[in-house]
């Protein structure tokens, strides 16, 4: 009478559809890698990011060679640098460092200790046990160093702490955005909230509810008015001022006309996806920029950390929200939630048993896939100076230091480009992730 | 309300109000059920049988549906009467699945695919009986067990698209019965199933009524089934009852022209062995239910028709004696000519 299939949960199945994907494995380990490099960032970096040293400088110092034949006897020997010695070219007057095999040579040591350099792991732990360095007056440069003499390989570590976390965390924020408002979107189109009570319904609890709509709806109103009235204060009448008041006036006379005699009813889903077209209707970059500038940019850099991510969370969240409106509301009419409410369940038992679970995979694949935009926009506005500020570093950041002294820096000092380096693989990493869950998730891509 | 009376619909209305204009789907509908027994509402498709059902369940889509009149008294657990109409979302939620539990039409997609068979069941079970998981898991397995699936401790554990329809509906039926429910409202649980599945799955139901005692509220336009399963009939047509009699006398001996057409058109062996009778179909269609014909809904149909009597105003439901009841203006004439 039944077909007994193999009893495979979903999840199984998925995950073997996913290592089908050699790219979406490999994805996944260099993800793994970096991610663990980054959250150990003190172990695996050997300097700290901000130390440098003011005598002798060591600015723009390229990448210390690493020798692994003893020119002495010309074997093989255990991986030693040279320190280096500093000049100013005569013509460029820009540094120039050379090795300096007099002082002899510094093996590089695993699971030294730095009693000058402390770190602390996750905010908690403090160390300074790193995986590798050298003695001084020696240095382990492994990318080179940027203008000040910081060790830009220690600094890459730590900018991937801030520029791969701002990924997950702004997706993350859109990802709630997108899930919250575009299930209410979806759940409620077609049923409005009444969001003010005419005189008639104050009764009971209305007693209490029917003012306080009416305080709501009068405040916005009144701030209406006074926007308009600050506008005409601060750049004196004209066309537009005379239209602004004019707009306002119409809300407030319309507002007194309603009010008393009929009910406000909004429908959510209108609410949201016009909400949804504005945003998208306005050019990302320029949308950040201009809401970047809304806020001082003379806040600590913690602050703006959290900021840079609200914002792109902020501008992320409309295309989730659209796609989830349009699962719920053809979940919403599915004979399981039909019969889920018969046997008593509630909205939101519903909402969060039936209705969220079912975009669970569309949202898991493109959270996943938007993670990359979110790295490369944190990128662009770090670039441009309006992302995260020192001491904390980003990727972006750090690519902004290499463009200073335009493009004959890249040429003499190719190093500096390390950042955007790992800004592509990172990016390709998540992508391919993405790629393999979409395809591991949807059975109609199952290979 | 009549001690005997577990469920009493009186003057039930209920609108949807559409861009086109008001669906009158259910228009003063009064039937009563009592406990323990079974009631078939019968009648064509868009009759307004869904839409009385889900009224009683309060689960009319609204908008654009509303209940617009009428009341529905029902006799709770506990052995009050309350006026289903008037209760609250949330008091109404306890009834439901609790009081009075539903099954559908459709076993394949009743259940939600991301979810195992025991899970689900297990889910009704805590909601109301605040049982633990693993108590309403054994629960669970004892229900499945009742409706007969062999094996029912590792069925638990199985999805849905590891039953069959016929699985799967009695999986449905474990569940609305997993809370002891005194009236069990089956709005066609068997069309979807073919038809050996079909007589287990009534086999089932009048066996599972007989040993946990619900009264059941059968839906259905398979007039075949009815005679199988219920005690009395109500037959719909247009949104308004036009006959309600015991099962027996109404098979013998129909009185309305809408019920002596639908009987008509089912295939009867032992009549058709007798009389040579023809199987017909009732000629023309449902009507548009938002231009009902004025006077009494059925009369472009009918045979009996009288021009100036059928179409001036909507008949009364009057008593025929017996308990029985006919919305039929000349009745009394129809009886005489033998069916
Ligand atoms: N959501 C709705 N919006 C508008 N009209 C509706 C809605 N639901 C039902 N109706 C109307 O109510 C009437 C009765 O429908 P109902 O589903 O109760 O029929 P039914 O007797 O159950 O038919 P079936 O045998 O096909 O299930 C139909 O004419 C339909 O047009
Ligand atoms: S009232 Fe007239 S039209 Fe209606 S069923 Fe009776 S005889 Fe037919
Ligand atoms: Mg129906």
């Amino acid at each position: 009478m039944t077909v007994q299939a193999s009893s495979q949960s979903q999840f199984q199945i998925a995950l073997r559809q996913f290592r089908k994907h050699p790219l979406a494995v490999w994805g996944l380990r260099i993800l793994f890698v970096l991610y663990t490099v980054a959250a150990f960032a003190g172990f695996f970096s050997p300097y700290d990011p901000n130390y440098y040293e003011l005598y002798p400088p060591k600015g723009y110092h390229p990448p210390t060679r690493i020798h692994f034949v003893d020119p002495e006897t010309g074997g093989l020997s255990r991986p030693f640098v040279y320190a280096t010695r500093r000049t100013l070219d005569p013509v460029s007057l820009q540094p120039k460092y050379e090795e300096d095999p007099s002082q002899g040579k510094f093996y590089i040591r695993f699971f030294v200790r730095t009693p000058d350099q402390p770190y602390t792991l996750f905010r908690v732990f403090r160390s300074d046990l790193r995986l590798f360095g050298v003695d001084p007056p020696a240095r382990i440069f492994l990318m080179g160093t940027d203008n000040f003499g910081r060790d830009l390989f220690s600094r890459l570590i730590y900018g991937a702490q801030v520029s791969l976390t701002i990924g997950i965390l702004s997706a993350l924020v859109s990802f709630v955005l997108g899930m919250v408002l575009g299930g209410i979107a979806g759940y409620y189109s077609g049923r409005p909230f009444t969001l003010s009570l005419p005189l008639r319904a104050w009764r009971g609890l209305g007693l209490l509810l029917g003012p306080l709509s009416w305080a709501l709806w009068g405040g916005l109103g009144l701030g209406a008015l006074y926007l308009a009235w600050s506008y005409y204060r601060l750049t004196g009448l004209g066309f537009f001022q005379v239209l602004a008041f004019l707009a306002a006036a119409w809300v407030g006379v319309r507002l007194v006309l309603t009010l008393p005699f009929r009910p406000i009813r909004i429908d959510a889903d209108d609410l949201v996806m016009r909400a949804v077209e504005i945003i998208a209707a306005i050019p990302t970059l320029f949308l950040l920029i201009s809401l970047r500038a809304v806020f001082p940019t003379n806040v600590d850099p913690l602050t703006t950390f959290y900021l840079v991510v609200g914002l792109l969370g902020f501008i992320g969240w409309g295309g989730l929200a659209r796609v989830v409106r349009g699962i719920v509301l053809s979940v919403r009419e599915m004979d399981y939630v039909q019969a889920a409410r018969a046997m008593g369940a509630s909205d939101a038992r519903i909402l969060f048993r039936h209705v969220l679970p079912a975009t669970a995979s569309y949202v898991i694949v493109s959270l996943s896939l938007t993670i990359p935009g979110f790295i490369l926009a944190e990128s662009g506005l770090s670039f441009l100076g309006l992302g995260v500020t020192e001491p904390y570093t980003s990727w972006g950041l750090l690519l902004q230091g290499a463009q200073q002294g335009g493009f004959a820096s890249f040429v003499d000092r190719p190093w500096v480009l390390w950042p955007g380096f790992f800004i592509f693989v990172s990016i390709m990493a998540w992508n391919f992730v993405g790629d393999g869950l979409r395809d591991a998730l949807d059975p109609r891509r199952r290979r | 309300m009549d001690e005997k009376r577990l469920l009493e619909v009186k003057d039930l209305k209920v609108h949807f109000f559409t861009d086109d204009g008001v669906v009158k789907a259910v228009d003063g509908v009064s039937f009563h059920v009592n406990r323990g027994e079974t009631l078939a509402v019968v009648g064509e498709s868009g009759s307004g049988k869904s839409v009385t059902s889900l009224a009683i369940m309060r689960l009319i889509p609204s908008p654009p549906g509303r209940i617009v009149g009428g009341e529905i008294l029902f006799r709770g657990k506990d052995g009050k009467v309350r006026d289903l109409t008037k209760l609250s979302e949330q008091e109404m939620r306890r009834i439901r699945g609790n009081d009075i539990a539903m099954i559908f039409q459709e076993p394949m997609t009743s259940l939600n695919p991301v979810y195992t068979v025991g899970d689900q069941i297990a889910e009704a079970i805590m909601l109301h009986q605040g049982k633990s998981r693993k108590e309403a898991m054994e629960l669970a397995a004892h229900m499945l067990e009742l409706v007969g699936i062999p094996e029912p401790r590792k069925r638990l554990s199985n999805y849905p698209h590891q039953m069959s329809g016929g699985m799967r509906q009695r999986v449905m039926i474990a569940m609305a019965l997993s809370c002891n429910p005194s009236l069990l409202i089956a709005d066609e649980p068997t069309t979807a199933l073919d038809v050996t599945i079909q007589a287990q799955i009534l086999e089932l139901m009048k066996k599972l009524q007989e040993e946990l005692g619900m009264a059941i509220l059968f839906i259905t336009h398979n007039l075949g089934v009815v005679a199988e399963m219920a005690d009395r009939v109500v037959v719909m047509y247009a949104g308004r009852v036009v006959e309600q009699a015991d099962v027996v006398p109404l098979f013998q001996e129909p009185l309305h022209p809408y019920t002596r057409g639908l009987l008509r058109s089912v295939p009867r062996l032992d009549l058709a062995a007798e009389r040579k009778e023809r199987l017909e179909a009732i000629p023309g269609n449902v009507p548009n239910p938002l231009y009902l014909p004025p006077g009494c809904a059925f009369h472009p149909r009918c045979k009996h028709f009288v021009a100036g009597l059928c179409d001036a105003e909507v008949p009364p439901l009057e008593d025929a004696g017996d308990g029985r009841q006919v919305r039929c203006v000349r009745w009394r004439e129809i009886r005489e000519v033998r069916a």
